[in-house]
Formats: structure tokens, sequence, C-alpha cells
């Protein structure tokens, strides 16, 4: 049978012992630090990243503007008669007789009868008659 | 044993090192608690950073959203000419960015030189593609400067209505000048801090006040109606060795403008060098005695009041009338002509005694209702009223010389706006050359709608002088060359000497011819007028085959159809007829 051992009781630890609560609270207060540590950096890695993508964004903008205002200036009427001239494209309006007209059903013309009055946009704003 | 000497230096290292640390912990500790707001200040300011947000200026679009002036963001590219001397570049970035650049290499060298100097323009308002070439390079001692330029993508296209923005950019002609305050936007402002870097800290933004972009401003003109008038007039201009010459196209049921052209013209991107004269709007800031052209208002007038009707016969002289002692004449010597044919062959002295028979009072009253001696109100800067004097300033010939077109001076758009409101059943409408202003964030902040003026004449009189109109460019009438195959066109020649000290000129003239079509069924007004042609210099020589150039090409882009049937205006004969009691002779 073990023999039980039996413990010393006049064998007391000379050391101080750290209260827990107390380590618990310094334990708390470093992640805390630490949080707000690691809060601080990331939002200025987030403000220096916004301050990126403002750039970014004006740039971008700027490159739009840039693309926009070369379009226009390729599709200007010059530049587009100097593209037909280069490819000896002679453009010329139909004629006439080569033109097929449809009647739409609010067409102010009824063809082959009497014209029907244009809307007359003055008539629609109650002014004062004079005549 | 240690030696006494080093206790001593080790004594005096530690008192040194004590008295530092002490010295540093009392002025720190004085920095912090003692009176520090100085130093506080020059930190704060050292620190701090204020940065106005600059906004572009809005666009400018035609109706169909065509780009015709923009904010473009650019390079201004400077050399440090201290930097490249010590690298001894001089000469390689010299021939480099007079190559890319399109300089001349002997003024970027004299600039890349300079001995002492750290900052000199190479070139300003460079494109971002060009200056990444340049940047490309890597060349020492060359930096680039962000800015911001007013760019006209068609150049000379629609100057004169489209204007410029100075360098201040403040808006100084044209739309750019009338428009300014929706174009110009408000700047915003960011208050906060740097760092070391002088980079802006993000977290330390105190203040953003959020800029508004500039508004956009849509016309309502057609860059491609605006580009047909313009290369007629450019023809014209030619053929006519013509000193200036001017159109406008106005949709005649709601008074806008779709094109609006004067010639000379002036390169937008290039205004600075352009002479004063050049950057004229003629066609509402240019005055002129509109000759015949004016008779349509007189003759419409005494039609509407019923002194006269079509088909009255009046005495025309055969070329040479005396009234009060002072003699008329006719270009081409008549006998009798009907009123009908008084505006037909362009009649003076008919024109002259309808104008009595009307009366003084009642010719001014209708040329007032017309718009005459008053401005119309466009949205233009630098329009002008014309000249017509009150009743009281006139002479006894007075009423005689206006209804040929002398004595009064009227703008192009006032003497188009008077056809139009013929060709309108008589409503006289506001031209227009804004259709809208939308905000950066689309939204709309001013539309213009259609605006009448006054009704001078009933539908009545105006169908009937749509007819007589007509009668002009037919078989017969002066404005013949106006006449485009399909359609019926109506209009009116005028060639008005120009005056000169002491009377008027023989060899100077201008010469216009305004009208509209189809006549049956009126969609847009045309005037286009011409200074100075030579050697031909009647309006239905000169201007009339100008018109009928833009207005072949209009039908087609406005896919306007001919009106198949002569009824309206054969109705509108009959109703003249009608009116008539029979053939009164005046």
């Amino acid at each position: 049978m073990a023999r039980k051992r039996k413990r010393n009781r006049k064998k007391q630890s000379a050391g101080y012992v750290f209260p827990t609560p107390l380590a618990g609270i310094l334990v708390l207060a470093a992640v805390l630090a630490l949080s707000y540590l690691w809060l601080c950096g990331r939002c200025e890695a987030l403000g220096t990243r916004i301050l990126e993508l403002e750039k970014t964004q004006e740039d971008v903008h700027h490159r739009y503007l840039n693309e926009e205002f070369k379009w226009s200036v390729t599709k200007s009427r010059r530049n587009l008669r100097r593209a037909l001239a280069r490819h000896q494209i002679n453009m010329v309006w139909p004629d006439e007789r080569h033109i097929v007209r449809l009647p739409q059903p609010d067409d102010r013309l009824i063809y082959g009868s009497l014209p029907v009055p244009a809307r007359q946009f003055a008539q629609h704003v109650g002014i004062t008659m004079n005549d | 044993m240690i030696d006494k000497r080093y206790i001593v230096r080790i004594a005096v290292v530690i008192a040194a090192v004590f008295l530092s640390l002490a010295g540093l912990g009392t002025r720190l500790a004085f920095l912090h608690l003692g009176p520090n707001d100085e130093f506080r200040q020059r930190v704060l300011r050292a620190r701090h950073v204020e940065k106005e947000i600059v906004v572009s200026r809005g666009r400018i679009l035609d109706r169909h959203g065509n780009i015709l002036a923009m904010d473009l963001a650019v390079k201004n590219i400077f050399a440090d000419p201290k930097v490249i001397l010590e690298k001894n570049q001089v000469r390689f970035i010299a021939s480099h960015l007079s190559r890319l650049l399109q300089l001349d290499p002997a003024i970027v060298l004299d600039k890349v030189s300079r001995p002492g100097r750290r900052f000199e323009y190479v070139k300003k308002c460079v494109f971002e593609d060009k200056a990444e070439e340049v940047r490309q390079l890597g060349l020492p001692g060359i930096h680039f400067e962000e800015a911001s330029h007013r760019y006209y993508p068609h150049n000379h296209q629609m100057c004169h209505v489209v204007g410029f923005s100075n360098a201040q950019r403040v808006g100084s002609a044209g739309i750019e000048q009338q428009m300014n305050k929706y174009l110009k936007g408000r700047p915003g402002l960011r208050i906060g801090e740097k760092d070391g870097r002088r980079r802006e800290v993000y977290n330390r933004r105190n203040l953003e006040i959020e800029p508004q972009e500039g508004a956009d401003v849509y016309l309502t003109l057609d860059h491609n109606i605006q580009g047909i008038v313009e290369e007629a007039l450019d023809s014209a201009m030619v053929k006519h060795s013509a000193k200036a010459a001017w159109a406008i196209v106005q949709r005649i049921q709601t008074g806008e403008i779709l094109a609006m052209a004067s010639r000379p013209a002036y390169s937008l991107n290039n205004y600075g060098k352009t002479p004063q004269e050049f950057m004229r709007n003629r066609p509402i800031s240019y005055v002129y005695e509109p000759g015949s052209t004016f008779k349509v208002a007189v003759i419409a007038a005494a039609l509407n009041e019923g002194i006269v009707h079509p088909s009255d016969v009046i005495d025309c002289e055969n070329g040479v009338w005396y009234y009060k002692g002072r003699p008329l004449r006719d270009f081409h010597g008549y006998d009798k002509l009907s009123v009908a044919d008084v505006l037909q062959k362009s009649s003076n002295i008919g024109a002259a005694k309808i104008a009595l028979t009307l009366g003084d009072q009642k010719l001014e009253d209708y040329l007032r209702k017309f718009g005459v001696g008053k401005q119309t109100g466009i949205d233009l800067p630098g329009e002008e009223g014309g000249i017509f004097h009150s009743r009281d300033r006139w002479s006894a010939i007075s009423a005689t010389r206006i209804a040929m077109g002398h004595e009064v001076a009227v703008s192009a758009l006032q003497m188009l706006n008077i056809v139009c409101a013929i060709a309108n059943d008589g409503f006289l409408m506001k031209p227009m050359v804004i259709s809208k202003v939308v905000n950066a964030k689309g939204m709309s902040m001013y539309e213009m709608e259609p605006e009448v003026l006054s009704r001078p004449i009933s539908e009545d009189t105006a169908a009937t002088m749509r007819g007589l109109l007509t009668r002009v460019t037919e078989e017969g009438g002066t404005g013949r060359r106006a006449v485009i195959e399909g359609y019926k066109v109506a209009g009116k020649t005028g060639t008005a000497q120009k005056p000169v000290a002491g009377g008027y000129s023989d060899s100077a003239n201008i010469a216009s011819f305004v009208g509209f079509l189809p006549a049956e069924l009126p969609e847009v007004g045309i005037i286009v007028v011409v200074d100075e042609p030579q050697p031909l210099h009647t309006g239905g020589s000169v201007s009339a085959p100008v018109f009928r150039e833009i207005a072949e090409e209009l039908v087609h882009y406005l896919e306007i159809p001919p009106v198949h049937t002569d009824v309206a205006l054969s109705e509108n004969s009959l109703r003249a007829g009608n009116h008539s009691t029979g053939r009164r002779e005046l």
C-alpha cells in the first residue's frame, strides 16, 4: 500500500504571489494598449490608403476627361471630313426620290391629303393676344 | 584595487550624464508645463496644411451632348537648370525636350542652361500622355506641376457663341461669360496636418468643405448644323471676297437657335492672339440697315390692319417717285404692281406708299411689336437692340425710308425673328441658345422654356404673308436662287447700301436673305448676311445661294419632309383674295 505523502505544514512559501485580479487588469490594460496601438496603426494605414485612392480617383478622372476630349476632337466635323477624304469616301445625301418615308401615326402630315396644322407651341402658353 | 583616478573619471562621466539628463528633463518639463504657447503655435504652424480644392469649370455642350468646352488636367513642365548643369546634360535634355514637346531647340537650350536658376518653365499646359512620355525618359532636373486648362475641342467652331474663359478662369465672352456663375463652380477647402515628410495625414483632417463642381451648360445649337452653316459662310467669304458674313438658323416654333455663325472667326484655344474685331458676334452685335428684307414687316403690318390687300394695285411711278421733294428710286422701274408683286419685285416705291397708307403711328407701333429697336433678350452677352427712333424724331419722309429698310438698324437676329414670327402664325418668340444647365450630380438646375414676346400679326395675316413670301422665290421674284428642289421656300432678299459720312456708299453693300422652309409648314428660319461682297452685291445673287446651300443640307439632316401639296399656300392666296373687295388702286 502506498504511503500517503504528508504535506509539510512547516514549509511555507517565502516568495510574493502576484495577485491574480491585478494581473488580469494589467493584462487587460496591455491588451487594450496593444489594441489601441494596432487600431492607431491600422487607421493610419487606412488613412494613407484613402489618400492614395483619392489620388488614384483624381488621376482616373483626369484620364477620363482626357479621353473624352480626344474623342470629341476625333469626331469633330472637320476631322471626320478629313478621315473620309483620306479614305476617298464621298458621302452625299440621298436624293429625295431614293428616300422612303414611313408615316408615323402622330406625323403632322397625312400624306396625300391636307396637312394637319402643326402643334403651335405659342398657343399652349397662354399669352395675351394683341392682334 | 581600483585606481583613484578612474574613480574620479567615472564620477565625472556619471555627473556629466546626470547633469545632461537633468538639463533635458528640466527643459522638457519647462516646455510642457511652462508658458509654451509660442512653441506650440510654431509647431502647429509647421504641421498645419490648408489646401483649396480646385474645381473644374463646367462643360459647354451642344444639344446632342457634344462637348464644346471643357477643363482638362494638364502638366506644366519645368526645369532645374542648376541640376542639369551639374550633371552636364544640357544638350541631351534640350534635344529630347524640344523633340517631344515640339519646341524650338535653341529656346529650350537657353532655358535649361541658365546658371544659378533653380526654376524655369519649359512648357505649360502639356497633355498628360505627352508629359508621361517625357517622364519615361527620366531626365534629371526636369519636374512636373499639376495644372488645369480650358480647352475647346472644336477650336474655331461656334467660337462666337461659346466664347472663352481667361487665364483667371473667368468667362470673358459668349456663353462662358453669360453663364459664368453656373460654370465656375465653388472651390472646396481642406484643413489638416502634415507629417514630417510634408504628406497630409488623413486622420488629422480637421475640416473639409466639399467643392461644388461647375455645372454643365447645354446649348440649343447643333454642332452639325453649325458646321454646315460655317462651311457655307467660309465658301461665301472666298467666293465673294466679302469683308464679313454671318448667319443664323432658328427653329420656328420655339425660337431655339440651331446655329449661329460669324466670319471672320478665331481659334478659342488661341484667343489671346486674336484681333478684337474677329471676336465680334455679328449676328447679335452688328446692327445694319436691313434694306428690302424690312419690307416684310411693313407689308405684314399693313395687311394686318386691313389697309391693303395682296391684290391691291400700287402705282410704282416707273422707278422714280418724288415725295416731299426727295426722289425715291426702284432698282428696276415698274408701272403698276399689286401689293403681292411689290414684295416679290421688292419695289421701294410700292413699300413706301404702303407705309404712308399705314400711317406713322401704326407703323411705329407694329415695328415695336415686331421687336425693332429692342434687344430680343437672347442669353448671350453683347446683344445690340438696333436703332429705331421714336416717331417724334422722324422727318416727313421717314416712313418712306423705313419701309425700304433705311433709317432703321437691326441685328440679323432681330430680322430673323420678325420673319420667324410670320412663319409662326404671328407669334414672336424669344430666341434662345441655352437649353438647360445640369449640375455635376446630373440634376437640372435651370431649364429654358420657349417664351412668346408678342404677337404683332394675326394667324390669317401670317398665312397670307407666307404665301406672299413664297412668291419671292418663284419665277419673277428676287430670291429664285434660294429655292431647293422639292421644297417651297419663303423669304426675302435685301441689298442695303452701307451708310458713309454724308450719305450712302455706292460700292459697299450688305447683301442679305432671310427666309424659312417648308413654306407650307415652316420648321426652320435662316438668315444669311454678307458684308461688302464683290463683285456681285445683291441679296438675291450673293446671300440667297448661301441660304440654299445651308437649307439643302438642313432638310436632309433634320429630316424635314417636303410638303407634297400646294393646298396650304393656294388656300392662303385664296383667303388673301377673299379679303380683298376687288383690285383697288392706291
